[in-house]
Order: C-alpha cells, then sequence, then structure tokens
C-alpha cells in the first residue's frame, strides 16, 4: 500500500445536465456543478479552499468560478488537458492536502464540447478552416489528421492487424454502454442499439463509426476532496482514494507513431504503480470505468491495465463481462459513448456513486441506497461494488488512473 | 483516387523548428531531423534529440519509399481544405532509410493517392508531391507502388 492509501476522500460530486447545446457560459456551468458537489457532500462552497481544474482553453478559471461561490481560496491551479486530467488532479490533491497548501479542495471541468469547441476544432456548422500550420506540432493539419477519432484510428487499425482481432467486437463495447445508459436518466443516448444498429451505422474514420465514437456534450461536472477526518460528519458515505497514477506517460509521446508497438499505451507503464500503490490486484476490482471516447480506448485500457490478457480483450468484452450484470462491469453510466462527454470526470463520479450505492437511477430509494436491481424497473446499482478501479486516457502515450473504495 | 485538396484554404507559415524543412520541399526533398553528434534520426521535426539529448541537429534527406504501417480512410471531413477530398485515406509510413543503428523505427504520416480499395498495411508506397498557386512549398503525398506484399492485410469492413 501506499503512504496515503485510504487517507483522503471523494466527498461530494455533482453536474450540471448534458446540454446539446447549453446556450451558457463556462461560468454559469462551473459555479453550478461546484455549488452541487458541495451540496452533496455537505460542505458549504465557503469552506473550500482549494480548487484545481482543466480545460483545452475552453473553459472558465478556478479562480472565476471561487469567486462567484465566495471562496476564499488557497490554491487555485487549472491544467491544460482533456481526457485522463481528472485522475490526474485528484493525485495532486492527495499531495496538496497532505502537504497543507489547502484544507480540502474541488476539482471541476465546465466545456461547451458541442456548441464551443469541439473535438478537432470544427465548428458545429461543419468543416472549418484550420489554423496556420507553423508548428511541427499542427503540421497534422495539412493531411486533415485532426481528430483524436482519426489519430486514435491508426492505433486501433495495426491492433487489429496485430491480434487478429474481429472488428466487430468493438461493438460489444457500445452496446453495453448503451444499455446502461438506458438505465440513466441522466443520459442523452437512452435507446438501446443491436450488433445490427452497430453494424449499420455509418464509417466516419475507418476503424470507426459513428457508433465506436463519444458524443459531444455541454456540460461541467465537478468532485470535492477532503481527508478523511474531516469527512465522518459529512452527508454522504465517504468513498476513500486507495491509489493512483497521473500522467504516465509512454516512452516517445511527442510522436506515438514511431514506437515499437503503436498500441502499446501508457497504462502499460502505469499498471503495477496503480495496482501496488493501492494495495490490491484486478482480481479485487468490482468495477471499472474507462475513458470511453472510443470503443477501442476502452478496450485497449482494459488490457493495459491488466483486466484482459495482451490480445484477448475483445474476447473480454465480448463475453458479457463488461455488462452492468456482468462480472466486472465498466462505464454503468454509459459513458461518453451513451451519456455524454466530460474529457473524464463523469465516469469517476459514476464510480463514486456506485460505491456509495446510490447510483442515481429510478429506483424509489436510491437516495438512500435502496435498489431493487431490477433492470427492467430501471435500477442501475452494480450489485457488487466495493471496489473501483477508474482507468483514464489521455493519448496512447498518456494515461491516468485511480483505485477508489467505499 | 481521392477529390483534390483545395490548398488555397490553408496556411503554412513554418516557425524555427520547421523553416528548413518547408524550404527543402520547394525542390521536392523531404527531410528527417538527424542528431549530428549521435546519427539519430526521427519525425517530426521538433527539437532536441531523445537518445544523447545533443541540440546540434542535421538532416537526412529520405530516398522516398516506405512501407505502410497503419492506415485509417475518412469519410468525415473536419478541415475545410479537406472537404472535397473525402474520403481519403492517411497512413502511416515506415521509412527504410529512417531505420536508426538501435534498431529504432522512423515512421511519418502521409496522405495517399489512392484509394481505400486499393491500401492495405504492408504495402510499398513512393513519394510524390502536389503543387499549388496558393503555397510557395510543395506539399507531400505518398502513392502506393505495388498490388500485393507479403503479410499484407487489411479492414475487413
Ligand atoms: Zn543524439
Amino acid at each position: 500500500m501506499g503512504p496515503l492509501t485510504d487517507k483522503f476522500c471523494i466527498a461530494g460530486v455533482g453536474e450540471t445536465k448534458h446540454m446539446r447545446p447549453s446556450n451558457r457560459t463556462t461560468h454559469s456551468m462551473g459555479v453550478e456543478a461546484v455549488k452541487r458537489a458541495c451540496e452533496d457532500a455537505g460542505i458549504r462552497p465557503q469552506d473550500i479552499d482549494g480548487i484545481t481544474s482543466y480545460n483545452i482553453g475552453d473553459s472558465t478559471a478556478g479562480t472565476s468560478i471561487g469567486s462567484s461561490l465566495g471562496m476564499r481560496l488557497n490554491y487555485a491551479v487549472d491544467i491544460q488537458g482533456g481526457g485522463s486530467s481528472t485522475e490526474a488532479l485528484i493525485a495532486h490533491a492527495v499531495g496538496l492536502l497532505t502537504g497543507g497548501y489547502c484544507k480540502n479542495m474541488v476539482i471541476f471541468r465546465s466545456m461547451n464540447g458541442r456548441s464551443g469547441r469541439r473535438p478537432g476544432g470544427q465548428a458545429l456548422s461543419g468543416p472549418t478552416p484550420v489554423t496556420p500550420i507553423s508548428t511541427y506540432d499542427n503540421f497534422n493539419q495539412l493531411y486533415g489528421f485532426l481528430s483524436p477519432g482519426q489519430r486514435f484510428g491508426m492505433s486501433c487499425m495495426r491492433y487489429l492487424k496485430d491480434t487478429g482481432m474481429d472488428p466487430n467486437k468493438l461493438g460489444h463495447i457500445a452496446i453495453a454502454h448503451r444499455k446502461h445508459a438506458s438505465l440513466n436518466p441522466k443520459a442523452v443516448m437512452r435507446t438501446p442499439i443491436t450488433m445490427d444498429d452497430y453494424l449499420a451505422s455509418r464509417w466516419v474514420s475507418k476503424p470507426f463509426r459513428i457508433l465506436d465514437m463519444c458524443l459531444e456534450t455541454d456540460v461541467s461536472a465537478a468532485i470535492v476532496i477532503v481527508p478523511r477526518e474531516q469527512a465522518y460528519d459529512l452527508r454522504q458515505p465517504p468513498v476513500y482514494i486507495m491509489g493512483g497514477t497521473a500522467r504516465t506517460m509512454a516512452d516517445n509521446p511527442l510522436w506515438n507513431y514511431s514506437r515499437d508497438v503503436i498500441h502499446y499505451v501508457a497504462g502499460n507503464y502505469g499498471r503495477q504503480r496503480l495496482f501496488g500503490m493501492s494495495g490490491v490486484t484486478q482480481h479485487d476490482i468490482d468495477l471499472t470505468s474507462s475513458y470511453d471516447a472510443f470503443t477501442f480506448t476502452t478496450l485497449i485500457q482494459l488490457e493495459a491495465y491488466g483486466f484482459a490478457k495482451p490480445g484477448e480483450a475483445g474476447e473480454y468484452v465480448a463475453s458479457g463481462m463488461i455488462d452492468i450484470d456482468g462480472r466486472r462491469p465498466n462505464n454503468p453510466s454509459g459513458g461518453h459513448l451513451s451519456e455524454g462527454y466530460t474529457h473524464g470526470i463523469s465516469m469517476v463520479i459514476e464510480n463514486v456513486r456506485q460505491l456509495r450505492h446510490r447510483a442515481d437511477d429510478t429506483c424509489p430509494g436510491w437516495q438512500q441506497g435502496r435498489h431493487t436491481y431490477d433492470r427492467a424497473k430501471g435500477c442501475r446499482q452494480v450489485k457488487k461494488a466495493e471496489i473501483a478501479a477508474c482507468l483514464g486516457w489521455g493519448t496512447e502515450t498518456m494515461s491516468s488512473s485511480c483505485i477508489l473504495r467505499r | 483516387m481521392p477529390g483534390p485538396v483545395d490548398y488555397a484554404k490553408i496556411q503554412i507559415t513554418p516557425d524555427q523548428d520547421m523553416a528548413a524543412w518547408w524550404n527543402a520541399t520547394k525542390e521536392k526533398r523531404f527531410l528527417l531531423p538527424q542528431c549530428a553528434a549521435c546519427g539519430l534520426k526521427w519525425w517530426p521535426p521538433a527539437p532536441g534529440c531523445r537518445r544523447c539529448t545533443s541540440l546540434e541537429q542535421s538532416w537526412h534527406q529520405i530516398k522516398g519509399v516506405g512501407e505502410i504501417h497503419s492506415y485509417i480512410v475518412v469519410s468525415q471531413p473536419i478541415a475545410a481544405h479537406m472537404a472535397t477530398a473525402v474520403p481519403y485515406v492517411l497512413a502511416i509510413v515506415e521509412l527504410p532509410d529512417g531505420t536508426n543503428d538501435d534498431g529504432s523505427k522512423t515512421r511519418i504520416h502521409a496522405l495517399l493517392l489512392d484509394d481505400e480499395k486499393d491500401v492495405a498495411i504492408g504495402l510499398p508506397v513512393a513519394l510524390a508531391w502536389d503543387d499549388h498557386p496558393s503555397q510557395p512549398y510543395k506539399l507531400p503525398r505518398w502513392r502506393i507502388t505495388a498490388k500485393t506484399a507479403p503479410g499484407m492485410w487489411k479492414h475487413p469492413g
């Protein structure tokens, strides 16, 4: 176990609706999400003195959110980044709280991911002129090689060749997450899909169909972290942070495509640290969350973090394992594929609610932790939810993670 | 063959790290950065040798042949200048003369002149160039040069 295992808790979570479009500023949504997370915890926003957030130049600073909620901050830092930032900021919070830089902390993400800056940078109206091609970093724009779907598609295609996996197995991830979203009143896409629906969906960037790709939504979400001794009197059962990794990088992250194996992703480098620090193994994990920007990013993370053997993640997802009633459900909220897109924070929030046994479904007693476990009646609570692993993804070469327990 | 790329819709304004690379395209030369101290070649032209950390950089002009390591087929354009080109095939191309003395490979990204029906991992490609009156630079393209290769693989969908 790590020296800080179980010393800090996630005490509150909250979010706005997933909107398409929000017709709101990221400031307004951020204030709402932070306020809701504080209410959920039972802490006044004015009693929070640390705030962090992540953005890709598309959001509002934590200092502004804090100011709007009357916070007198001792720590306020916004970092650059999308996927994998949530788990990295959780690790960051644990270090800062240990060091005494603040006494508690809220982490938020606020984004108009549909009506504002969309993945790849295009406007809502369609193809958009690219910025001037100046740097080695934006040279990709010359070829129209811009979006995460295009970039990760290269790794997926090579994975399919190297492993011989039937590409249709990716569909099992889309189908399972959509089923979960059908049980989630917050989700944008709630109509269940079949393999026929998946195979009939159009190609966007082969090997990816539209149903391999996440939604775009306008949303804000937030998490409150406190030392465990502060958590005892709060409103919710605490969820303890056992361990994690913060932006583990693979070799040669500047250019994934010259690496020996382009689908040997960063999680492979973080796996031992994650489980070593947390003091558990894969067998102890009841549910996982993956950063499902694409079906493939779920597949490859499950493999990288050792839940499936190399080359066998296709069998893992096709076996029913990731279904809400499977042996190790993944993304019971529906994730980015079907609930909505938050650059990762909403999957951590879902794990927190699942570990509290308070999945916010349509069971009348969910707020007291009373669930029917009857999927036909809309119950979304995972039956056994004691320990969860959050598998964050930035790119093939960047990953963050954490393990949480009730 | 994919539709034309509308190069009039882009601006190329190289920064200090990219200027020499772009200038060489005017003579249809495709360069790889190469460490002047240890000889490592890499892509893209970012400063610093990851092997020996030297900042002394030279350039290696590639012969202009390679092999498709992976590819995607873009059906939905995002960039305005590619709207007329869809569906187009982007590839990762492994360069035989990008192989380093430690065995590490150099692979670049490439916009193919070929259609999806002709593409497969493992096929050989050769460098070609687009020329457009709106641009002072030549624009690299790649063309498939054989219909088969040992171990070739194609997405079944
Ligand atoms: Zn060197």
